[in-house]
């Protein structure tokens, strides 16, 4: 993975607005992930179309964290080392349940519109 | 369960701030680690890895700001949300808000007029010198028929009356007081000149006021001297107040005044004059009555 330029391009998009905490919590529904293991599966999933740089991801996690929608486990790792792994709790898992509904929601909504005009 | 969450989280956050550093510290290195062990799997050698992965972490020091900027500011904004939307429940649910204020304003109000009872009646300290050194007797052995007392007047139950004889018997026996002073509630009319009202007075012994260390603001206290059983009263004049000392074994009583204090009332058809008042507002060692001294200027009943 090499950095690439700053400015918007071509396959590459923002993270609309509010959907991040879905998404990461989606992601860590699966199993319980890492700081950069959550990166690199937001961006295989997406094949490369969201990408969030370590600087969004971490105060994203903390506040989730704070707030009581993830929790950490430190957790030996592969390569050997003490991980902090992030983890659904059940206040996330309802959060997410709520949150995916209301993504469905929004996207039927635009869809329809979207078909109908 | 989100309060609660949030609760332990500000706790967290406020006397945790170590542990919250230090999970940041292990994040980072962490991801650090594993973004230059990718980019020496795609090539890279190590220091270049290395290098490339802070980049990518846009710096660890401001990732760490930004870190410690959500947590904090969060805090605030969700306190003023979390207050604003309990505010707007408690207008919606106008019932349940009524009747939750007014019971805890009741419950608030309640425990204070209680407590304050509490600490006046039994906390406060009697405004006297070592009010810690002040014991109250009681006798609370087998009484004789005939001689125990029945009363339970204002003065206490039957045990803790004393008869008259009995506390001077005990005065001249006693060791281990500095002193003993023998007290009785009563209540009276007291009349001044076309106005009468019921009023209490205390009956007492001629070194009560020396025994509790009370010094006058005005005139003279009773005395031992006022004590003795012989002679004719005596109408002194100071230079504001006339007071009578009375030189035989009558009962000393301390009468509250209404506010305008005139020198001589009528109390139980008897004469008393004033005599001083004392320089603090003393009620007396049980909570009720204050004020000003005086005496029976005829001489009457014994305490009992």
């Amino acid at each position: 993975m090499t950095r690439q330029p700053k400015g918007p391009l071509e396959g590459k998009l923002n993270i609309p607005q509010g959907t991040l905490e879905l998404l990461i919590l989606t992601i860590v529904r699966r199993e319980p992930l890492h700081g950069y293991g959550i990166a690199q599966r937001l961006k295989s999933l997406t094949q490369g179309t969201f990408e969030i740089n370590p600087g969004s991801l971490f105060p994203a996690l903390y506040a989730m964290e704070r707030d009581g929608k993830l929790r950490c486990e430190e957790r030996l790792s592969d390569n050997n080392r003490q991980a902090r792994y992030y983890t659904l709790t059940a206040s996330g898992r309802t959060q997410l349940e709520r949150e995916e509904r209301r993504w469905e929601r929004v996207t039927a909504a635009i869809a329809s519109v979207l078909q109908g005009a | 369960m989100t309060i609660f969450y949030r609760i332990r989280a500000l706790v967290r956050w406020l006397f945790r701030r170590d542990e919250i550093e230090r999970a940041l510290d292990s994040d980072l290195a962490d991801y650090i680690e594993r973004s230059a062990a990718e980019k020496v799997r795609a090539g890279m050698t190590e220091t270049e890895a290395r290098r490339a992965a802070r980049i990518e972490l846009g710096g660890v020091e401001q990732t760490k700001d930004r870190v410690r900027e959500t947590l904090s500011l969060g805090f605030v904004e969700t306190f003023i949300a979390d207050a604003g939307y309990a505010l707007r429940t408690l207008r919606r649910q106008t019932t349940f808000t009524v009747v939750a204020v007014s019971t805890l304003a009741l419950g608030l109000g309640v425990n204070v007029a209680l407590f304050s009872l509490f600490q006046q009646l039994l906390q406060r300290p009697l405004p006297v010198m070592e009010p810690n050194r002040l014991v109250n007797l009681t006798d609370p052995g087998p009484k004789l028929v005939g001689q125990a007392s029945t009363s339970s007047s204002a003065s206490g139950g039957p045990d803790s009356v004393f008869s008259y004889p009995t506390f001077r018997d005990l005065e001249r026996a006693q060791q281990p007081f500095v002193g003993l002073a023998a007290h009785r509630s009563f209540e009276a009319n007291v009349v001044s000149g076309q106005n009468a009202r019921l009023t209490t007075g205390i009956l007492v012994s001629g070194n009560y006021f020396s025994v509790l260390g009370l010094r006058p603001a005005l005139g003279r206290l009773l005395g031992p001297q006022d004590d003795r059983v012989d002679g004719v009263p005596i109408l002194e004049r100071s230079d504001r107040v006339p007071y009578v000392r009375l030189p035989y074994g009558g009962p000393r009583v301390r009468i509250r005044l209404p506010p305008a204090v005139s020198q001589v009332r009528t109390c139980l058809s008897r004469e008393f004059a004033f005599l001083g008042r004392e320089a603090t507002v003393f009620r007396g060692v049980q909570a009720g009555t204050s004020g000003a001294v005086g005496r029976d200027t005829q001489g009457a009943a014994t305490s009992g």
